[in-house]
C-alpha cells in the first residue's frame, strides 16, 4: 500500500510538469498580451513605460526561457508576482481562499447531502411519481442558466421582498455589528449564491446515486438478504446503500478541484470575492503568473483528489487491492 | 417546524419593513449637517493606490479623494490652485514657481512642504519607477526648493500640459524616502493630504475611507466613503434598487448601461430615491480614414464621406440616443472647443456632388469609379472593427448601408482586439476603421495629429499631415498663456473639422445615479468636485458610522 501511494505521488511530478507546460503554451496562444492592453485607448501613455513593463515581466525572453524561469521559481514554491497589483501570487490566492472554501465547500457538502438521498429514493421507488419529480426537479436545476436564476432570485427576494442582501460577503455596515450579528449577516449573504450553485449541481450527483443504487438492488445478495427475512430498512441501508455509495466516493474526489476553482459566473454575479472571480479576471487581463498559479494549484488538487478517491475506494471495498 | 420558519420569515419581513422612510422626505432641502456615509460601487477591481503606479481609472478616482495635487481642474476645465496657493510662469515659459499653502498636513499629521514636491518629482522621473506618467516629467531640467513653501520647476523647453498634469498627487517624503516605490506597502495603505483618509482595502470587496477632520478646505460633512467592488453591472443596478449602494458614477467613472438608463429607471423604487445625470465622457469614437490611401487622400472625399453618414441615426440606433455628435478631439465644455465649428450635416446629395467634383463617376453597377494611376478603380474599401464589440458592429453596418446610397461599397471585417491593433492599425495596414480615444483635460493632441507621430508605436494612426496643424500643435504646447492657447486650439479644431482626417462620430455619455438625500454636489466634465461640501440633512441621514 505504502509503495503504491509513493508511486502515485511520484507519478504526479511528470503529470504536473506536462499540465503546466500545456497551460503555459495555451495561455500564450490566446491572442493579446498583458501590456499592450494598457495602451489601447490612451494616447498619453508613454511607450517607454510599456517597454519597461514588458522588460520587468520578462516578456521579451523567448517562450521556453520564460517557462524555464517559471519552473525554476516554482520549485522553491515561488509563484512570482501578479502583473496586476505586483503582489505575490500565493498571497493573492490565499487571500481569496476563505470566501471560496465557504461557498464551494458548503455547496459541495449540501450537494451530496441532498442529492444522494434524492437519488437513492428515486431508485427505490423507480418509475413512481417521486422518481419523476426528482428527475424533473434536478434536471430543471441543471438546465436553467445559473445567471438567469441568480438575477431572478435577486429581483424576487431582495428587491421585491427586501429579505436578503444582493451581493458581496458582508453588509457595508457590518463592521459595527456584534459577532453573532456578523455571522447572521454572512449567512444571509451566502444563501442565494449557495442555492444557485447547489441547485445546478444536483442533477448529476443524484442521477449517479440513482443508477448505482438501481444496479445494486438488482444484485443476488440483495435478494438473499430479503430471503433471509431481514427488514426492508436493513436491506436498503445496511446492504444496498453501502455498496451503492462506493462510486459516489470517486465523484467526491473528482469534485475537490471545484472547491478551489469555485464558480466564476456565480462569484462574479454575486460579487463574491473568491478564487473563481480572480481566475476569470486573471485570464481577461492576461495575468500570466496568476493564471499559472491558479492552474497549477487546481491541477495538483485534481490529482490529489483522484488519489484520495482511489485510496478511500480500496478502504471501503475490500475486493480492491493496490499491492 | 415549517410553521416556525414562516414565523421567522414574517418577523424578518416586519422588521425590515419598519424603519422605512417616506421617500418624499429626500426631495426636501435642509440645513448643512455632518454625518452619514456614501456607498458607491465600481465594476473594476483596483490594482494600485500609490499614485505613481496607478494606471486604471478606478484607482485614480479613489486617489483623487486621498491625495491633492499642486493645482487641479475646476468644473470649467480651468486650472485652479490646490496645494499651491498660486504659481507664476516666467516670460519664456520655462520656469514655473509654485507658492505652497502653509499648514497643510498629511493624514499622519506631518506637515506638507516643498520637500515633498521635490520628492514627488524624483519618484515620477526615476526610470526605475513603474509609472505610466514618466513622459510628463522628462522635460523638467530641475526642481529647486527656494524655501520650505516655494518650489521652482525649470523646464528644458516650455511644455504647457505640464502645469495641469504634473504634480497631480503629492507623495509624502517622510514615508517613502529610501523605499522601493514599486513594492512598498504604501501602495495598499496610501497616505496623502486629501479630504478623505484611507482606512481599509479588502481586495475584491471594498475600500473604506474616513473624512479627514484636518482637511485644509474644511472637514467633509459625509463621515465615511465606501467603495464596493461589484463586477457585474446588472448586480450593481439591483443593489441600487435595493439600497445597498447610494450611487453609481459619482466620484468613480462608473455608469449605468444605456438600457438601464432608458428602460429600467422609470419605476418608483428608482425615481423616488435617485437623481439621474447624463454627462459627456472624456472619450470620442470616430471612423479613421487612411489619409495616405488614394481613396481618402482628397479632403473633398473625406468631407463627402462625413456628410454621407447620418450620425444622428447612429446615435439613435446604437446608443439609445444617449450620446452626442462629436466635432473634434476636445471636450465640448473645454475652453479649447471652438463654438463656431458646427457638425457637418447629413446630406447625401451634397456628398454625391462633392464626390463628383473629386472626379468620381457613377458606374453601371451603382458604384462610383475613378481612374487612379491609369487604372479604373471602384470606390470600395474594407472597414475594420474590433470583434465582440456590439456597438462597433452596429456602427459598421449602418455606415455600410449609408455609404451604399452614395455609391460606395464597404466591406466589413472584424478581428480580435489585439490582432486588430497589432496586425492592421499600428502598421497602418488598413483602409478605414472604427476607433475610440480617451482624451485628457488638457487639449494637447500632438500625439494624435502631428505628422511626426506616424511611427508604428505612435498614435497618429490616421497618418494625417497638415503643415499648419503641425505648427499649431507645437505652438500649443510651448505656450502657457491660456488665452493664447485658446486661439491656437480653436484654430486646430477648425482645421480638423474642415480636413476630416477622420469622421468624428460620437461622445459617449456617463450615466450616473445619486441618492436624493445627498445635497450640494456638482456634476461636471471634471467629475464631482469638492467632496468636502456634500452633506445629508439630519432628518434624511441613513447610516450612523
Amino acid at each position: 500500500m505504502k509503495k503504491y501511494v509513493l508511486r502515485r505521488l511520484l507519478m504526479m511530478i511528470p503529470l504536473l510538469l506536462g499540465i503546466s507546460l500545456l497551460s503555459f503554451v495555451i495561455m500564450q496562444l490566446a491572442p493579446g498580451d498583458p501590456v499592450t492592453i494598457k495602451a489601447s485607448s490612451n494616447s498619453h501613455i508613454d511607450p517607454s513605460y510599456i517597454e519597461k513593463l514588458r522588460q520587468s515581466y520578462g516578456l521579451n525572453d523567448p517562450l521556453m526561457i520564460q517557462y524555464w524561469h517559471w519552473l525554476k521559481r516554482i520549485c522553491t514554491l515561488d509563484f512570482g508576482n501578479c502583473f496586476g497589483d505586483n503582489r505575490p501570487v500565493l498571497t493573492v490566492i490565499v487571500e481569496r481562499l476563505p470566501a471560496t472554501f465557504l461557498l464551494s465547500g458548503l455547496s459541495l457538502l449540501l450537494l451530496f447531502v441532498l442529492a444522494v438521498p434524492l437519488g437513492v429514493a428515486a431508485a427505490y421507488y423507480q418509475n413512481s411519481w417521486l422518481d419523476r419529480f426528482v428527475s424533473v426537479f434536478t434536471f430543471g436545476g441543471y438546465s436553467i442558466p445559473s445567471y438567469w436564476l441568480a438575477f431572478n432570485l435577486m429581483l424576487f427576494f431582495c428587491v421585491y421582498l427586501n429579505l436578503l442582501p444582493i451581493s458581496g460577503m458582508m453588509s457595508t455596515e457590518a463592521d459595527f455589528f456584534p459577532w453573532y450579528q456578523k455571522i447572521g449577516d454572512l449567512m444571509s449573504h451566502l444563501l442565494l449564491p449557495l442555492f444557485v450553485t447547489t441547485f445546478s449541481g444536483l442533477a448529476s450527483v443524484s442521477q449517479y446515486a440513482r443508477s448505482s443504487m438501481l444496479e445494486v438492488i438488482r444484485q443476488d445478495y440483495i435478494r438473499t438478504a430479503r430471503a433471509k427475512g431481514l427488514s426492508e430498512t436493513q436491506v436498503i441501508f445496511k446492504h444496498a446503500l453501502r455498496n451503492a455509495l462506493i462510486p459516489i466516493v470517486t465523484l467526491v474526489g473528482l469534485s475537490l478541484p471545484g472547491l478551489i476553482g469555485g464558480s466564476f459566473i456565480i462569484e462574479t454575479i454575486f460579487a463574491w470575492p473568491g478564487l473563481g472571480q480572480l481566475g476569470l479576471q486573471a485570464v481577461f487581463t492576461h495575468d500570466y503568473p496568476l493564471v499559472m498559479g491558479i492552474g497549477i494549484i487546481t491541477a495538483f488538487l485534481t490529482l490529489t483528489g483522484n488519489l484520495l478517491a482511489d485510496l478511500v475506494y480500496a478502504w471501503l471495498d475490500p475486493r480492491i487491492r493496490y499491492d | 417546524m415549517i410553521k416556525r420558519i414562516f414565523l421567522i420569515l414574517s418577523m424578518v419581513m416586519v422588521l425590515s419593513s419598519c424603519g422605512k422612510v417616506d421617500p418624499k422626505i429626500y426631495d426636501q432641502d435642509g440645513p448643512v449637517a455632518d454625518g452619514d456615509m456614501l456607498v458607491e460601487s465600481t465594476v473594476g477591481d483596483l490594482t494600485h493606490l500609490n499614485p505613481a503606479l496607478v494606471e486604471d481609472t478606478s484607482s485614480n478616482d479613489i486617489d483623487n479623494l486621498i491625495f491633492n495635487g499642486l493645482v487641479r481642474y475646476n468644473k470649467n476645465l480651468e486650472i485652479e490652485p490646490d496645494l499651491a496657493e498660486k504659481w507664476i510662469v516666467s516670460k519664456d515659459g520655462k520656469v514655473i514657481t509654485y507658492y505652497l499653502r502653509k499648514g497643510v498636513k498629511f493624514h499622519d499629521g506631518v506637515e506638507f512642504t516643498a520637500n515633498d514636491v521635490l520628492f514627488t518629482y524624483q519618484v515620477f522621473s526615476d526610470p526605475g519607477t513603474n509609472t505610466p506618467q514618466g513622459a510628463l516629467y522628462q522635460d523638467i531640467k530641475e526642481v529647486q526648493i527656494v524655501d520650505l513653501y516655494t518650489v521652482r520647476v525649470y523646464y528644458k523647453k516650455p511644455y504647457a500640459p505640464a502645469l495641469g498634469e504634473t504634480f497631480s498627487a503629492i507623495l509624502p517624503k517622510h514615508l517613502l524616502e529610501g523605499k522601493d516605490i514599486n513594492k512598498d506597502e504604501f501602495d495598499r495603505h496610501p497616505i496623502g493630504t486629501g479630504p478623505y483618509r484611507f482606512v481599509e482595502w479588502k481586495t475584491a470587496q471594498k475600500i473604506v475611507l474616513d473624512a479627514n477632520p484636518d482637511y485644509y478646505e474644511g472637514a467633509p460633512h459625509i463621515k465615511k466613503f465606501i467603495l464596493r467592488i461589484i463586477p457585474d453591472q446588472t448586480t450593481e443596478f439591483l443593489e441600487l434598487l435595493n439600497g445597498g449602494i447610494d450611487c453609481i458614477g459619482g466620484f468613480m467613472h462608473g455608469s449605468l448601461t444605456a438600457e438601464q438608463y432608458t428602460h429600467q429607471t422609470d419605476i418608483p423604487k428608482f425615481k423616488n430615491y435617485y437623481n439621474l445625470y447624463k454627462t459627456d465622457t472624456l472619450e470620442y469614437t470616430y471612423i479613421g480614414w487612411n489619409n495616405k490611401n488614394p481613396l481618402f487622400k482628397e479632403k473633398k472625399v473625406r468631407q463627402a464621406l462625413t456628410m454621407a453618414i447620418d450620425r444622428n441615426s447612429i446615435i439613435q440606433n446604437v446608443g439609445y440616443g444617449l450620446s452626442t455628435i462629436c466635432t473634434g478631439p476636445f471636450p465640448k465644455y473645454s475652453w479649447a472647443n471652438n463654438p463656431s465649428v458646427k457638425p457637418w450635416p447629413y446630406d447625401p446629395d451634397k456628398a454625391k456632388q462633392y464626390l463628383k467634383q473629386a472626379g468620381w463617376k457613377m458606374g453601371q453597377d451603382g458604384i462610383l469609379y475613378k481612374t487612379i494611376n491609369g487604372k479604373r478603380t471602384p470606390f470600395s474599401f474594407t472597414l475594420l472593427f474590433v470583434q465582440g464589440s456590439s456597438t462597433g458592429e452596429k456602427i459598421a453596418t449602418i455606415v455600410q448601408q449609408q455609404l451604399k446610397l452614395v455609391g460606395i461599397y464597404v466591406e466589413l471585417q472584424s478581428h480580435e482586439w489585439s490582432t486588430h491593433e497589432s496586425q492592421y492599425i499600428k502598421p497602418r495596414k488598413y483602409e478605414a476603421f472604427i476607433g475610440a480615444w480617451s482624451i485628457n483635460l488638457d487639449p494637447d493632441c500632438y500625439q494624435l495629429f502631428h505628422s511626426s507621430q506616424m511611427g508604428e508605436n505612435q498614435f497618429n494612426l490616421l497618418d494625417f499631415k497638415n503643415s499648419r496643424v503641425d505648427e499649431l500643435l507645437v505652438e500649443g504646447v510651448r505656450t502657457l498663456d491660456v488665452k493664447k492657447r485658446q486661439i491656437i486650439y480653436r484654430e486646430i479644431h477648425k482645421i480638423l473639422n474642415d480636413e476630416q482626417p477622420c469622421t468624428f462620430l460620437t461622445i459617449p455619455s456617463q450615466l450616473s445615479a445619486i441618492h436624493k438625500r445627498f445635497k450640494e454636489y456638482e456634476m461636471s466634465m471634471a467629475g464631482l468636485t469638492h467632496p468636502e461640501k456634500w452633506f445629508v440633512p439630519l432628518n434624511q441621514q441613513k447610516y450612523n458610522p
